[in-house]
């Protein structure tokens, strides 16, 4: 309860300690001549707040009258029962204060002319000093404390220093993983857990699909600093959308500091132009190196309706080639595995290796004059290439009759009078490369199923989409159905006339 | 811990960059004002709390991010606020101009019932004012907003004008639960300490 004072009153029961050198005579003697100084050395109040046992704050008011217990009633004489109590100050008036200046005893006294009881009673006088609310200066007080509470509150919201609000990614390359690290201090009073939040512009992801963040969690103690690293990633999987501008290399990170505020980081660059991602239609007009023609333009240059058109705009006003057969890049690829490749065996499964890899990539899309690497990353490389095509060899358009005809040999072959020319090339094309293969099985140890196995994949290759709303039985079946409409192409002579 | 307030009410400040979002929350929080010019890059928050006709009110106050390039971002924050307070520099007429594209975030993104109040802000350098008292007074009349021109610098109206929100957003209230008694109950709000997501206001009303 709300109080300044108290003031401890009653019957406390405490007794001058008798002994044997102190007998209850002694006292009686003491107290008719007033020798209370005497006597309180053996009060047993006064020793327990000496030894802080009880009371030890509250002050009492000196004593100067007779014990006050016990006489036998009706009189002022001291007990002469059998009992003959020893004479104790039993009746005591306490006080206390935070500020004890605020109380001020003005008297204590005894009242021996009450003789109604064994007691007598006692007395005390106080002059208090109390407080009074002047309820305007209550209220600015009060408006002034909780402002300063406030402030104190905004002060001890989580904290921190970046070192940089902006990553900027350039140039870019097809499947080169790159990555920037943003570091993140903690400069405020306390802990803070970070992380960060999904925002709709992204479908609910932290992050585009391209982009990783790790750790995407941390706890950060005061004064310590964690280091996340930023990774940009664009593969087959994304690519396409990058080349037909349906994304581009810009995203804002929501930092969120839990319990304080949110902080925006920006990630941009670019992507360098790359035919992987890119479609049989654009590459066929493209007769230097894609890394020569913006981004942007690469898309342009599949939508017109003519070389002529996109030549006479963008370049020069001199006659458009004509489209070439098949992708250059293609035939690149497949042309350095049928002269060096042919007796490797594991072609397809041994992956060669990511640095050469990135190599024979940059020489595709900047012109090099050779390829340089294994015939294991050159044939890793074809495989990416045949992935990553916005619309796969055979089209997508065509993929549940490819299916449907898989059994019979004459249907898979009309299916593929259905595709649209430069399809059809590529495919026959690949399929040539194919047959020329089984041809050195003896070296290479292979057989048509495998290479059926592979190819079929990424020759019919569905979309991220498809692979991820469809449960794993059927894609299995799926995955077979292709392989066996690419064997009948290995097992039995179905492109003769295309060649 | 005992709750120390009544009411929440979350309150959000927009505006073209530049036009002092962050130093007028500075100078309610504070008292204090720095013009030192430091972009707001994401969403910031500052409480205060207030006294409002014997109601103890915390506003919790987010200071966005005025650039454009943040904009698709910073309008999801919109949903949860109570009050929001548009501001423009009366030195920067692109910026007056813009109320009216912000005012359309509002209506796209925002609480239909949401309180708005417009404020032009650096008043005090009358020598390079280009929009006038009176044009600021039309366009909040146009939208049926409160208005009002102060400065972060001197402090001018910075005070009412939030205590002045915050006085609508409890009028609104207490005009809808006329039943409840407004001299001690606590139970609509449901709220806890360092509450800081998008969702929600205080108030369950």
């Amino acid at each position: 309860m709300d109080h300044n004072f108290i003031i401890w009153m009653g019957d406390l029961n405490y007794r001058i300690q008798t002994s044997v050198d102190f007998s209850t005579e002694i006292i009686k003697a003491l107290a008719d001549l007033y020798q209370f100084n005497k006597l309180l050395q053996h009060d047993q109040l006064q020793q327990q707040q000496k030894r802080g046992e009880a009371f030890t704050h509250f002050k009492e008011p000196p004593i100067d009258f007779k014990p006050t217990y016990k006489f036998d009633p009706s009189t002022n004489s001291w007990d002469s029962s059998e009992k003959n109590r020893a004479p104790a100050w039993c009746d005591r008036i306490l006080y206390y204060c935070d500020d004890m200046s605020y109380i001020k005893n003005l008297s204590y006294l005894s009242h021996p002319e009450m003789i109604i009881s064994d007691h007598k009673p006692v007395s005390a006088t106080f002059e208090l000093q109390v407080k009074v609310v002047v309820p305007d200066r209550e209220k600015q007080t009060i408006d002034e404390i909780s402002f300063k509470l406030d402030k104190l509150y905004n002060e001890t919201l989580p904290q921190v220093e970046l070192n940089s609000y902006e990553f900027k990614f350039e140039k870019v390359k097809f499947m080169v993983e790159r990555t920037q690290v943003l570091k993140v201090r903690n400069i405020g009073h306390r802990p803070v857990q970070l992380g960060f939040k999904p925002t709709p512009d992204k479908q609910d992801r932290i992050s585009k699909p391209w982009l990783s963040i790790r750790p995407d969690k941390a706890l950060i103690l005061t004064s310590e600093e964690v280091s996340i690293n930023l990774t940009v990633n664009i593969d087959s999987d994304h690519v396409t959308s990058f080349n037909k501008r349906t994304d581009s290399l810009d995203d804002i990170l929501v930092l969120n500091l839990e319990g304080g505020k949110d902080i925006f980081i920006s990630v941009s660059g670019d992507l360098l132009s790359t035919c992987f991602g890119s479609s049989l239609e654009t590459l066929i007009h493209v007769h230097t190196y894609v890394r020569e023609v913006p981004t942007g333009q690469l898309l342009d240059l599949s939508m017109s309706s003519s070389w002529e058109e996109y030549d006479s705009q963008a370049l020069s006003v001199r006659k458009a080639p004509p489209p070439l057969d098949i992708p250059k890049e293609l035939y690149r690829l497949v042309q350095y595995l049928l002269d060096h490749g042919l007796n490797a065996t594991a072609l397809f499964t041994d992956g060669g290796l990511s640095s050469e890899r990135e190599k024979i990539r940059d020489t595709l899309d900047t012109g090099g004059e050779e390829l340089v690497g294994s015939v294991y990353s050159v044939a890793a490389v074809l495989l990416t290439f045949l992935r990553s095509l916005e619309d796969p060899v055979v089209p997508r358009s065509v993929h549940q009759r490819c299916m449907d005809a898989s059994n019979n040999p004459t249907l898979c072959r009309q299916v593929l009078l259905q595709m649209a020319e430069v399809h059809r090339r590529c495919f026959v094309f690949i399929v040539t490369f194919l047959k020329k293969l089984l041809e050195h099985s003896q070296e290479n140890k292979m057989d048509a199923k495998v290479l059926a196995s592979i190819f079929g994949e990424v020759l019919m290759n569905s979309t991220r989409e498809e692979k991820l709303s469809r449960n794993k039985k059927t894609l299995s079946q799926i995955n077979k159905k292709k392989m066996t409409f690419l064997y009948q192409f290995l097992a039995n002579d179905l492109t003769v006339n295309y060649k | 811990m005992a709750k120390t307030y009544d009411f929440l009410f979350k309150l959000l400040l927009i505006g073209d960059s530049g036009v002092g979002k962050t130093c007028i929350l500075v100078r309610f929080s504070e008292d204090a004002f720095n013009s030192t010019f430091i972009s707001t890059i994401g969403i910031d928050f500052k409480i205060r709390t207030v006294d409002i006709e014997g109601k103890k009110i915390k506003l919790q106050i987010w200071d966005t991010a005025g650039q454009e390039r943040f904009r698709t971002i910073t309008t999801a924050y919109y949903r949860g606020a109570m009050g929001i307070m548009l501001v423009y520099d009366v030195t920067n007429e692109k910026s007056f101009d813009n109320i009216r594209n912000w005012i359309r975030n509002i209506e796209e993104n925002a609480a239909a019932d949401v309180e708005k109040m417009i404020l032009g802000n650096k008043c005090d350098l009358e020598e390079s004012r280009v929009v006038s008292r009176e044009r600021g007074q039309l366009l909040a009349e146009e939208h049926q907003v409160k208005f009002m021109e102060t400065s972060a610098k001197s402090g001018q109206n910075v005070e009412t004008a939030f205590l002045n929100l915050a006085k609508d957003i409890k009028n609104k209230m207490d005009r809808r639960n006329p039943g409840d008694d407004m001299g001690t109950s606590q139970s609509n709000v449901h709220v806890t300490a360092g509450d800081s997501s998008g969702s929600g206001g205080g108030c369950a009303c």
